[in-house]
């Protein structure tokens, strides 16, 4: 679950509106435990769609589901660029 | 409890379709909700099989895995590892959607590794997502090694071949999902397993895992696995992390050799309407024009079974009273037990259409869309978005709002929740208001095109929503919680709403208010019949003498009679009980009259407008007459109006505060679990009102 990976990653709650990435790893805790049940992986798609005027709570797409995550929430993932995107 | 071979129980993810399931399998009522979380209870029905033979179905509270981090999901894992279910091992069918298998598989894969045997029923396979997927059961079945059925959640078609299969020969429990625990030391294992005396190695990661939130385990042997983990410095969240990798890693191939990748977009429709409905701005406008509809859905529709409703135990009174002889047990029928049951009745129409009109919002989706909508706003005041939900249930009955809070994980912020939901104007406030709204302002002026009553209504109702708010980022200062708050809702498609889900819905929610508030009221009811029919010695007679003394002439019995029970409610116990507080509620413009009112306002708030009528000598439900009559009172003490607008405004922002609710009071015991927060919520909203009330009656006097 450690960053080992060669692309550029940030977390998820520094996507641009409207940008998509791919889940990288999650951090280990008690947050990610209940992100990873909800079934956000590594490897899926996850979408920045929209937020509310206060620009918390996010409204993210991860592959065909959609969450309302906090931004500290979202700060769980770490994802990349994929290049074949 | 039934013979122990015959328990099914009933588990699932949140939003999988299992609470249709369960409904369809014991006819017995209770809510689905498209929400995540609606239900909060255990609950336990039975169904005929096929052979005859009854079984219990026990639905478990829908839950993504075994690794828990809400209430819901900690009642399942103590359910499942209890020493003594797991030496049952009762059979599990395990309601998974077919649109959305790789999560659903998670915990059902738990399931099997804690040897549970188990039953796949696979809902949502009908919608045309799930068929583009062409999913092979066969297939899953094979791999997993467990039966899996199709079935229809809202027909409850194929229940009958699951149950068929369920009677006919037992389910084995399958081959563990992972052979081996992930991440865990395997002499740790052997070690719990040893002193623990089971087989299930899963089960002794679970024990490790989870050792502090396990109600069942003995002190000694939480102390012992407590030693376990400090001496192997094992680290709970890593091993459940690994756990949840490990079965993802093997569930996601799984299940691309089950199904044919498709590309449609799944929930086209959906997303085109949370473009509007979950729009920043427009979503709020949105949300708001809701809030407004409700509100008004609430007045307009209620108003005539409430009608009704009170006509007819009015009605019921009276025919009591004409037809049986005067005495004591006649006027504890009539008004006691009947002016109680009134009381509780009349609710039910609003509480069932406020109820009705949630459980759409709910059914449909868009309650977790004012959930993501608001969570940023409720944060601010040390809410979660999910108190939303309570404070609009708040609106009918703070009871059930209260009960509704469970969906809320964090401690911290559903204590907090509860403690303000009272402070919401709920049904029983709005008789209240409505008389005194009127002695305030008259029924024809308007304000630009608003009616000016309608208006003051709304006032009030906003003054107790901004209070709760205010009084929540007060409180939340003084509460402290190391707990994880989070939102991580999961938005489902929208979905129209079940028709016999919404009615059953409601009705449960009626059924939770007469229950709990309902017998309160009647208890409270009787005991203040008690107090107000008797005195001290013989003083209530002697007020009553005097009063036919000063009628000697033949005159209108009606009025005789209401100066009679005048002069008796003076001299009863109650009378005199209003008379001791009278000192400590003048300095806010009540005479010892209001103060009655006030004290029988207990059982229900609503009875005040009944105790005004018999205090101020008005037979029956002659609202008119009581309007003008407490127009007229003068207040001997003052020589001043009672109801001046200083003092009807002070009495006003009593009741929006006051927690004037016995029934309210049992409920937040029970669901904090001590009378501490009672008493705590008690206090403050006294102060709250009688400091408001204070202040308002100094400025406008």
């Amino acid at each position: 679950m450690q960053n080992t990976a060669k692309q550029e990653t940030k977390t998820a709650d520094l996507l641009q509106l409207g940008e998509t990435a791919v889940i990288h790893s999650l951090s280990t805790t008690e947050l990610s435990v209940k992100l990873l049940q909800m079934g956000c992986l590594p490897g899926k798609q996850i979408t920045y769609v929209r937020s509310t005027l206060g620009g918390n709570p996010l409204y993210l797409r991860i592959d065909n589901q959609f969450f309302a995550l906090r931004r500290e929430e979202a700060a769980q993932i770490a994802v990349h660029h994929d290049s074949s995107l | 409890m039934q013979p122990t071979s015959n328990i099914l129980y009933l588990a699932g993810n949140p939003n999988s379709g299992k609470t249709s399931v369960f409904n369809h399998l014991t006819g017995l009522h209770q809510k689905v909700g498209n929400f995540s979380g609606v239900t909060v209870e255990k609950k336990s029905g039975t169904t005929q099989m096929p052979n005859g033979v009854t079984w219990n179905v026990v639905d478990l509270p829908g839950a993504y895995s075994l690794h828990p981090t809400s209430a819901e999901e900690y009642i399942v894992l103590q359910t499942l590892l209890h020493p003594a279910a797991l030496s049952d091992k009762h059979t599990i069918l395990y309601i998974a959607d077919a649109t959305n298998l790789e999560r659903h598989l998670l915990f059902c894969t738990q399931l099997i590794c804690l040897g549970y045997p188990l039953v796949i029923g696979l809902t949502m396979t009908d919608m045309e997502a799930a068929k583009q997927l062409r999913l092979n059961t066969a297939k899953l079945s094979e791999l997993l090694g467990v039966p899996v059925f199709s079935i229809n959640g809202r027909t409850g078609q194929g229940l009958e071949t699951v149950k068929q299969a369920l009677c006919t020969a037992p389910v084995m429990p399958a081959p563990a999902f992972l052979p081996n625990v992930a991440g865990i030391n395997a002499q740790l294992i052997q070690k719990v397993c040893t002193t623990f005396k089971i087989t299930n190695q899963y089960g002794a990661a679970l024990l490790l895992q989870h050792v502090e939130r396990l109600p069942f385990l003995a002190p000694e042997e939480q102390k012992q696995l407590l030693e376990l983990v400090k001496v192997h410095q094992f680290k709970s969240l890593h091993t459940q992390v690994a756990d949840t990798m490990q079965r993802f890693d093997k569930i996601v191939p799984l299940i691309a050799q089950i199904t044919t990748p498709a590309n449609a977009q799944p929930h086209n429709l959906s997303q085109k309407l949370d473009q509007w409905i979950t729009n920043p701005v427009f979503g709020l406008v949105f949300f708001c024009f809701l809030l407004f509809a409700i509100f008004q859905a609430i007045f307009s529709f209620a108003t005539y079974p409430m009608d009704w409703i009170e006509q007819f135990f009015a009605a019921t009174q009276s025919f009591i009273h004409a037809n049986l002889p005067n005495g004591f047990f006649t006027s504890l029928l009539a008004d006691g037990l009947v002016a109680g049951l009134g009381g509780i009745v009349m609710f039910v129409p609003q509480i069932a259409i406020l109820f009705l009109l949630i459980g759409i919002l709910e059914e449909t989706g868009y309650m977790a869309r004012a959930v993501y909508l608001s969570d940023n706003l409720m944060r601010r005041f040390g809410l979660n978005g999910r108190s939303l939900i309570s404070l609009f249930s708040g609106m009918a009955c703070a009871v059930p709002a209260v009960m509704a809070t469970r969906t809320i994980t964090n401690s911290k912020e559903r204590l907090l929740t509860i403690m303000v939901t009272p402070l919401i104007s709920c049904s029983a406030r709005i008789p209240v208001y409505t008389i005194l709204i009127a002695l305030l302002i008259p029924a024809n002026r308007h304000v630009g095109m608003f009616n000016a009553q309608g208006l003051m209504m709304m006032a009030l109702y906003i003054t107790g929503v901004v209070a709760a708010l205010a009084v929540a980022a007060v409180m939340k200062r003084f509460i402290n919680s190391h707990e994880l708050s989070f939102l991580a809702l999961e938005l489902p498609p929208y979905r129209l709403p079940h028709w016999k889900n919404l009615l059953l819905g409601a009705w449960q929610k009626v059924k939770v208010f007469i229950a709990e508030a309902g017998k309160i009221i009647l208890i409270i009811s009787f005991l203040l019949w008690g107090l107000s029919n008797f005195g001290p010695g013989s003083k209530m007679q002697e007020a009553e003498n005097r009063v036919k003394a000063q009628f000697t002439q033949p005159t209108d019995t009606a009025l005789l009679e209401a100066k009679i029970a005048e002069a008796r409610l003076e001299n009863s116990w109650v009378g005199h009980l209003g008379k001791i507080i009278e000192p400590a509620i003048s300095p806010i413009g009540f005479d010892w009259k209001i103060g009655i009112a006030l004290l029988t306002s207990f059982a229900a708030r609503e009875v005040f407008v009944g105790t005004m009528a018999t205090i101020y000598s008005v037979g029956g439900s002659d609202e008119h007459g009581l309007r003008s009559q407490m127009r007229a009172e003068v207040n001997p003490n003052t020589g001043k109006p009672v109801f001046s607008t200083a003092g009807t405004l002070s009495l006003l922002v009593f009741y929006i505060f006051a927690m004037q609710c016995m029934s309210t009071l049992a409920v937040v015991k029970r669901e904090t679990n001590s009378w501490k927060w009672a008493l705590i919520q008690l206090a403050y909203m006294t102060i709250l009102a009688y400091g408001c009330s204070f202040l308002v009656f100094r400025l406008f006097q």
